[in-house]
Protein backbone atom coordinates (compact mmCIF):
# COMPACT_ATOMS: atom_id res chain seq x y z
CA UNK A 1 0.00 0.00 0.00
CA UNK A 2 1.17 3.65 -0.76
CA UNK A 3 0.93 6.12 1.94
CA UNK A 4 1.37 9.91 1.16
CA UNK A 5 4.33 12.19 3.44
CA UNK A 6 4.10 16.05 3.91
CA UNK A 7 7.08 17.96 5.35
CA UNK A 8 6.42 21.49 6.45
CA UNK A 9 7.13 24.16 9.45
CA UNK A 10 10.82 24.27 9.25
CA UNK A 11 12.00 21.22 7.31
CA UNK A 12 10.78 22.23 4.07
CA UNK A 13 14.10 23.51 2.59
CA UNK A 14 15.31 19.50 3.08
CA UNK A 15 11.70 18.14 1.93
CA UNK A 16 13.47 17.60 -1.67
CA UNK A 17 15.24 14.92 -0.80
CA UNK A 18 12.92 12.77 1.80
CA UNK A 19 10.56 10.95 0.03
CA UNK A 20 7.13 12.10 -0.23
CA UNK A 21 5.28 8.33 -0.58
CA UNK A 22 6.02 5.61 0.98
CA UNK A 23 5.14 2.08 -0.21
CA UNK A 24 4.69 -0.57 2.71
CA UNK A 25 3.23 -3.81 2.98
CA UNK A 26 -0.31 -4.14 3.89
CA UNK A 27 -0.74 -3.35 8.03
CA UNK A 28 2.17 -1.66 7.94
CA UNK A 29 2.16 0.62 11.28
CA UNK A 30 3.61 4.14 11.95
CA UNK A 31 6.10 2.85 13.83
CA UNK A 32 7.60 1.19 10.57
CA UNK A 33 6.46 4.20 8.48
CA UNK A 34 8.88 6.72 10.46
CA UNK A 35 11.51 4.64 10.74
CA UNK A 36 12.21 4.39 7.62
CA UNK A 37 11.95 8.23 6.67
CA UNK A 38 13.90 8.85 9.64
CA UNK A 39 16.45 5.94 9.63
CA UNK A 40 19.96 6.97 8.74
CA UNK A 41 21.23 10.21 7.24
CA UNK A 42 17.48 11.41 6.99
CA UNK A 43 17.42 11.65 10.90
CA UNK A 44 19.25 15.29 10.70
CA UNK A 45 16.99 16.95 8.59
CA UNK A 46 13.63 15.62 11.02
CA UNK A 47 14.50 16.44 14.64
CA UNK A 48 12.96 14.65 17.67
CA UNK A 49 10.52 17.49 18.61
CA UNK A 50 8.97 17.34 15.05
CA UNK A 51 4.75 16.75 15.53
CA UNK A 52 3.30 13.96 13.63
CA UNK A 53 -0.06 13.38 12.27
CA UNK A 54 -1.87 10.88 10.12
CA UNK A 55 -4.49 12.11 8.16
CA UNK A 56 -5.28 15.26 9.67
CA UNK A 57 -4.96 13.81 12.95
CA UNK A 58 -2.11 14.63 15.17
CA UNK A 59 -0.56 11.52 17.30
CA UNK A 60 2.55 12.85 19.02
CA UNK A 61 6.34 13.66 18.01
CA UNK A 62 8.63 11.57 16.39
CA UNK A 63 9.68 11.35 19.78
CA UNK A 64 6.60 9.77 21.26
CA UNK A 65 3.92 9.22 19.24
CA UNK A 66 0.42 6.53 19.21
CA UNK A 67 1.63 3.98 17.06
CA UNK A 68 -1.37 3.17 14.71
CA UNK A 69 -1.91 0.63 11.44
CA UNK A 70 -1.52 2.43 8.59
CA UNK A 71 -3.90 2.46 5.73
CA UNK A 72 -4.01 3.23 2.04
CA UNK A 73 -3.85 6.91 1.21
CA UNK A 74 -3.22 8.04 4.31
CA UNK A 75 -1.35 11.27 4.95
CA UNK A 76 1.45 11.24 7.42
CA UNK A 77 2.40 14.92 8.05
CA UNK A 78 6.15 15.77 9.74
CA UNK A 79 5.45 19.36 11.35
CA UNK A 80 9.04 20.75 12.56
CA UNK A 81 8.21 23.07 15.19
CA UNK A 82 8.47 27.18 14.34
CA UNK A 83 8.79 29.65 16.55
CA UNK A 84 9.63 33.05 15.00
CA UNK A 85 7.99 36.20 15.69
CA UNK B 1 -22.13 33.81 8.57
CA UNK B 2 -23.89 32.11 11.68
CA UNK B 3 -22.72 32.52 15.21
CA UNK B 4 -21.09 29.66 16.20
CA UNK B 5 -22.19 27.38 18.62
CA UNK B 6 -19.62 26.54 19.92
CA UNK B 7 -19.54 28.83 22.68
CA UNK B 8 -16.14 29.47 24.67
CA UNK B 9 -15.83 29.18 28.32
CA UNK B 10 -14.86 32.72 28.73
CA UNK B 11 -17.47 34.98 28.29
CA UNK B 12 -15.74 37.25 25.39
CA UNK B 13 -17.04 41.29 25.05
CA UNK B 14 -17.17 41.15 29.10
CA UNK B 15 -15.09 43.77 31.00
CA UNK B 16 -11.81 42.66 32.86
CA UNK B 17 -9.70 43.95 35.47
CA UNK B 18 -9.58 47.80 35.12
CA UNK B 19 -11.64 48.02 32.17
CA UNK B 20 -15.29 48.85 32.73
CA UNK B 21 -17.17 49.60 29.77
CA UNK B 22 -20.53 48.88 31.32
CA UNK B 23 -23.69 50.50 29.40
CA UNK B 24 -21.33 50.58 26.34
CA UNK B 25 -22.13 51.37 22.95
CA UNK B 26 -21.09 51.99 19.25
CA UNK B 27 -21.49 55.82 18.72
CA UNK B 28 -22.60 57.01 15.03
CA UNK B 29 -18.46 57.72 14.06
CA UNK B 30 -17.63 54.18 15.23
CA UNK B 31 -20.70 52.83 13.52
CA UNK B 32 -19.44 54.61 10.59
CA UNK B 33 -15.86 53.26 10.50
CA UNK B 34 -16.77 49.99 10.91
CA UNK B 35 -19.38 50.47 8.23
CA UNK B 36 -17.71 47.87 5.84
CA UNK B 37 -17.25 45.14 8.45
CA UNK B 38 -20.80 45.19 10.32
CA UNK B 39 -22.92 43.12 8.03
CA UNK B 40 -23.74 40.05 6.38
CA UNK B 41 -20.87 37.33 6.36
CA UNK B 42 -18.72 39.84 8.51
CA UNK B 43 -19.86 40.86 12.24
CA UNK B 44 -23.01 41.55 13.76
CA UNK B 45 -23.74 45.09 15.40
CA UNK B 46 -23.69 42.85 18.63
CA UNK B 47 -20.50 41.35 17.62
CA UNK B 48 -18.66 44.74 17.28
CA UNK B 49 -19.63 46.09 20.29
CA UNK B 50 -18.25 42.78 21.91
CA UNK B 51 -15.26 43.58 20.11
CA UNK B 52 -15.23 47.33 21.50
CA UNK B 53 -16.06 45.69 24.99
CA UNK B 54 -12.96 43.16 24.95
CA UNK B 55 -9.44 43.79 25.64
CA UNK B 56 -6.38 42.06 23.89
CA UNK B 57 -2.63 41.32 24.59
CA UNK B 58 0.08 41.08 22.03
CA UNK B 59 3.06 40.36 22.65
CA UNK B 60 5.61 40.89 20.84
CA UNK B 61 4.70 43.41 17.84
CA UNK B 62 7.06 42.69 15.74
CA UNK B 63 7.10 40.26 12.45
CA UNK B 64 3.71 38.66 13.36
CA UNK B 65 2.38 40.76 16.66
CA UNK B 66 2.72 44.21 14.58
CA UNK B 67 0.02 42.95 11.93
CA UNK B 68 -1.76 41.24 14.65
CA UNK B 69 -1.72 44.02 16.53
CA UNK B 70 -2.77 46.25 13.74
CA UNK B 71 -5.78 44.73 12.68
CA UNK B 72 -7.05 44.64 16.13
CA UNK B 73 -6.84 48.26 16.58
CA UNK B 74 -8.36 48.77 13.13
CA UNK B 75 -10.93 46.26 13.93
CA UNK B 76 -11.81 48.30 16.64
CA UNK B 77 -11.06 46.27 19.49
CA UNK B 78 -11.91 48.48 22.90
CA UNK B 79 -8.54 48.14 24.65
CA UNK B 80 -5.21 46.70 23.38
CA UNK B 81 -1.85 46.03 25.70
CA UNK B 82 1.23 45.44 23.34
CA UNK B 83 4.34 44.36 24.83
CA UNK B 84 7.83 44.30 23.35
CA UNK B 85 11.18 45.97 24.42
CA UNK B 86 14.60 46.67 22.81
CA UNK B 87 15.21 49.22 20.64
CA UNK B 88 14.42 48.92 16.55
CA UNK B 89 17.31 48.24 14.47
CA UNK B 90 17.58 47.88 10.42
CA UNK B 91 17.03 44.42 9.88
CA UNK B 92 13.24 44.59 11.39
CA UNK B 93 12.45 46.70 8.94
CA UNK B 94 11.81 43.85 6.42
CA UNK B 95 8.68 42.45 8.32
CA UNK B 96 8.43 44.80 11.68
CA UNK B 97 5.26 46.52 10.10
CA UNK B 98 4.83 49.67 12.91
CA UNK B 99 8.45 50.42 12.80
CA UNK B 100 9.68 53.36 10.41
CA UNK B 101 13.14 54.82 8.65
CA UNK B 102 12.44 57.85 11.64
CA UNK B 103 12.45 54.80 14.69
CA UNK B 104 15.29 53.85 13.76
CA UNK B 105 17.98 53.64 17.12
CA UNK B 106 14.64 54.45 18.97
CA UNK B 107 12.18 51.61 21.80
CA UNK B 108 10.40 49.88 19.75
CA UNK B 109 6.84 50.44 21.44
CA UNK B 110 7.44 54.02 21.36
CA UNK B 111 6.88 54.22 17.53
CA UNK B 112 4.88 51.27 17.64
CA UNK B 113 2.07 52.32 20.26
CA UNK B 114 1.86 56.01 18.50
CA UNK B 115 1.45 54.10 15.09
CA UNK B 116 -1.06 52.18 16.33
CA UNK B 117 -3.03 55.23 18.35
CA UNK B 118 -2.88 56.71 15.21
CA UNK B 119 -4.34 54.26 13.29
CA UNK B 120 -7.70 54.39 15.17
CA UNK B 121 -8.56 56.97 17.47
CA UNK B 122 -11.85 54.81 18.98
CA UNK B 123 -9.52 52.23 20.76
CA UNK B 124 -7.04 52.49 23.59
CA UNK B 125 -3.17 51.01 23.16
CA UNK B 126 -1.53 50.49 26.54
CA UNK B 127 2.36 50.31 26.09
CA UNK B 128 4.95 48.14 27.66
CA UNK B 129 8.80 48.69 27.00
CA UNK B 130 9.57 45.11 27.85
CA UNK B 131 8.73 41.03 27.55
CA UNK B 132 6.50 40.36 30.66
CA UNK B 133 8.09 37.97 33.20
CA UNK B 134 6.12 34.74 34.87
CA UNK B 135 4.17 37.34 36.96
CA UNK B 136 3.51 40.29 35.03
CA UNK B 137 1.99 37.98 32.29
CA UNK B 138 -0.34 36.14 34.57
CA UNK B 139 -1.56 39.57 36.10
CA UNK B 140 -1.91 41.01 32.36
CA UNK B 141 -3.56 37.79 30.86
CA UNK B 142 -6.42 38.36 33.96
CA UNK B 143 -6.80 41.23 32.15
CA UNK B 144 -7.97 40.34 29.34
CA UNK B 145 -10.17 38.20 26.89
CA UNK B 146 -7.77 37.25 24.69
CA UNK B 147 -3.76 36.81 24.05
CA UNK B 148 -2.15 36.62 21.37
CA UNK B 149 1.34 34.97 21.95
CA UNK B 150 3.87 36.62 19.08
CA UNK B 151 7.41 35.86 20.40
CA UNK B 152 10.49 34.63 18.64
CA UNK B 153 11.19 31.60 20.92
CA UNK B 154 9.61 29.01 22.38
CA UNK B 155 10.45 30.02 25.75
CA UNK B 156 8.35 33.07 25.73
CA UNK B 157 5.20 31.10 24.37
CA UNK B 158 5.04 28.59 26.93
CA UNK B 159 5.07 31.64 29.55
CA UNK B 160 2.01 33.21 27.59
CA UNK B 161 0.36 29.87 27.49
CA UNK B 162 0.93 29.02 30.78
CA UNK B 163 -0.53 32.77 31.75
CA UNK B 164 -3.38 32.32 29.49
CA UNK B 165 -4.74 28.40 31.11
CA UNK B 166 -4.13 30.02 34.47
CA UNK B 167 -6.72 32.75 33.63
CA UNK B 168 -8.83 31.04 31.59
CA UNK B 169 -8.73 33.11 28.59
CA UNK B 170 -8.48 31.87 25.02
CA UNK B 171 -4.55 32.00 23.52
CA UNK B 172 -3.91 32.34 20.29
CA UNK B 173 -0.33 31.40 19.14
CA UNK B 174 1.04 32.31 15.90
CA UNK B 175 4.63 31.33 14.56
CA UNK B 176 6.46 31.15 11.82
CA UNK B 177 10.05 30.28 9.92
CA UNK B 178 11.17 31.01 6.57
CA UNK B 179 8.24 31.12 4.58
CA UNK B 180 6.03 28.46 6.63
CA UNK B 181 3.96 29.27 9.40
CA UNK B 182 1.37 28.03 11.94
CA UNK B 183 -1.33 28.95 14.35
CA UNK B 184 -3.13 27.52 17.21
CA UNK B 185 -6.08 28.64 18.68
CA UNK B 186 -6.16 27.15 22.93
CA UNK B 187 -9.39 27.44 25.01
CA UNK B 188 -7.87 26.13 28.19
CA UNK B 189 -9.13 22.96 29.74
CA UNK B 190 -10.95 22.00 26.22
CA UNK B 191 -8.25 21.70 23.65
CA UNK B 192 -4.76 20.94 23.47
CA UNK B 193 -2.34 23.91 25.34
CA UNK B 194 0.68 24.42 23.78
CA UNK B 195 2.63 22.15 26.72
CA UNK B 196 0.21 19.39 25.51
CA UNK B 197 1.85 19.25 21.82
CA UNK B 198 5.72 20.06 22.84
CA UNK B 199 6.01 18.11 26.04
CA UNK B 200 9.75 19.11 25.48
CA UNK B 201 10.26 22.67 24.08
CA UNK B 202 12.40 22.61 21.20
CA UNK B 203 15.22 23.94 20.13
CA UNK B 204 14.82 27.39 18.26
CA UNK B 205 17.35 29.92 16.90
CA UNK B 206 17.12 33.28 17.48
CA UNK B 207 18.30 34.73 14.93
CA UNK B 208 15.22 32.66 12.63
CA UNK B 209 15.09 33.28 8.36
CA UNK B 210 11.85 35.48 7.71
CA UNK B 211 10.39 37.46 4.85
CA UNK B 212 7.85 39.91 6.00
CA UNK B 213 5.27 38.67 3.65
CA UNK B 214 4.80 35.48 5.38
CA UNK B 215 5.07 37.07 8.96
CA UNK B 216 2.08 39.83 8.09
CA UNK B 217 0.59 37.05 6.73
CA UNK B 218 0.56 34.76 10.09
CA UNK B 219 -0.04 37.80 11.85
CA UNK B 220 -3.17 39.18 10.12
CA UNK B 221 -4.67 35.62 10.32
CA UNK B 222 -3.83 35.52 13.97
CA UNK B 223 -5.61 38.59 14.64
CA UNK B 224 -8.76 37.32 13.01
CA UNK B 225 -8.95 34.34 15.02
CA UNK B 226 -9.31 36.88 18.14
CA UNK B 227 -12.01 38.69 16.75
CA UNK B 228 -13.66 35.71 15.97
CA UNK B 229 -13.45 34.93 19.46
CA UNK B 230 -13.81 37.50 21.08
CA UNK B 231 -17.13 38.76 19.10
CA UNK B 232 -18.60 35.32 19.44
CA UNK B 233 -18.38 35.08 15.20
CA UNK B 234 -17.80 31.98 13.23
CA UNK B 235 -15.34 28.83 13.98
CA UNK B 236 -12.40 29.73 15.60
CA UNK B 237 -9.64 26.99 15.59
CA UNK B 238 -10.34 25.99 18.63
CA UNK B 239 -7.95 22.50 19.03
CA UNK B 240 -6.17 22.91 15.55
CA UNK B 241 -3.06 23.91 14.10
CA UNK B 242 -3.30 25.71 10.87
CA UNK B 243 -0.09 25.24 8.63
CA UNK B 244 0.83 28.17 6.04
CA UNK B 245 3.39 26.30 4.03
CA UNK B 246 3.95 30.10 1.61
CA UNK B 247 6.88 28.07 0.12
CA UNK B 248 5.24 24.80 -1.44
CA UNK B 249 1.65 27.15 -1.56
CA UNK B 250 0.10 24.52 0.84
CA UNK B 251 -2.37 24.81 3.44
CA UNK B 252 -2.95 22.41 6.45
CA UNK B 253 -5.00 21.61 9.26
CA UNK B 254 -4.70 19.45 11.56
CA UNK B 255 -6.48 18.06 14.55
CA UNK B 256 -4.37 18.71 18.13
CA UNK B 257 -4.11 15.95 20.66
CA UNK B 258 -4.77 16.66 24.48
CA UNK B 259 -1.98 15.17 26.53
CA UNK B 260 -3.61 13.39 29.76
CA UNK B 261 -0.37 14.01 31.87
CA UNK B 262 0.10 17.58 30.68
CA UNK B 263 1.73 19.97 33.23
CA UNK B 264 -0.20 23.06 32.10
CA UNK B 265 -3.75 22.30 31.52
CA UNK B 266 -3.72 18.31 32.79
CA UNK B 267 -3.22 15.87 35.68
CA UNK B 268 0.46 17.20 35.44
CA UNK B 269 -0.78 20.26 37.24
CA UNK B 270 0.90 21.22 40.64
CA UNK B 271 -1.61 21.37 43.07
CA UNK B 272 -2.59 25.00 44.47
CA UNK B 273 -1.04 25.78 47.33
Amino acid sequence: MKVRVVYSGRSYPEAASLPGELELPPGATLAAALSMLCGGTRSRYLSSACLVAVSGKHVGSLADCQDRELHENDEILLIAPVAGG
Amino acid sequence: MAPSTDAPTVKPGRSRGCHSRSSMNLSSRELERYGRQIGPGVLSEAAQLRLKESTALVTRVGGMGGPAALMLTMSGIGRLIVAHGGELISPDLNRQVLGTEEDLGRPRIEGFARRLRAANRFVEIEAIDHEPDDAEAAALARRCNVLLSCPPGFEERMRLNRAAVEAGIPLVDAAQWGMTGTLIAVRPGETACLACIYPETPPFEESFPVIGAISSAIGSLAALEAIKIISLTGQPLWGKMLIFDGYGGAVNTIELSRRKSCPVCGDGRRAEP
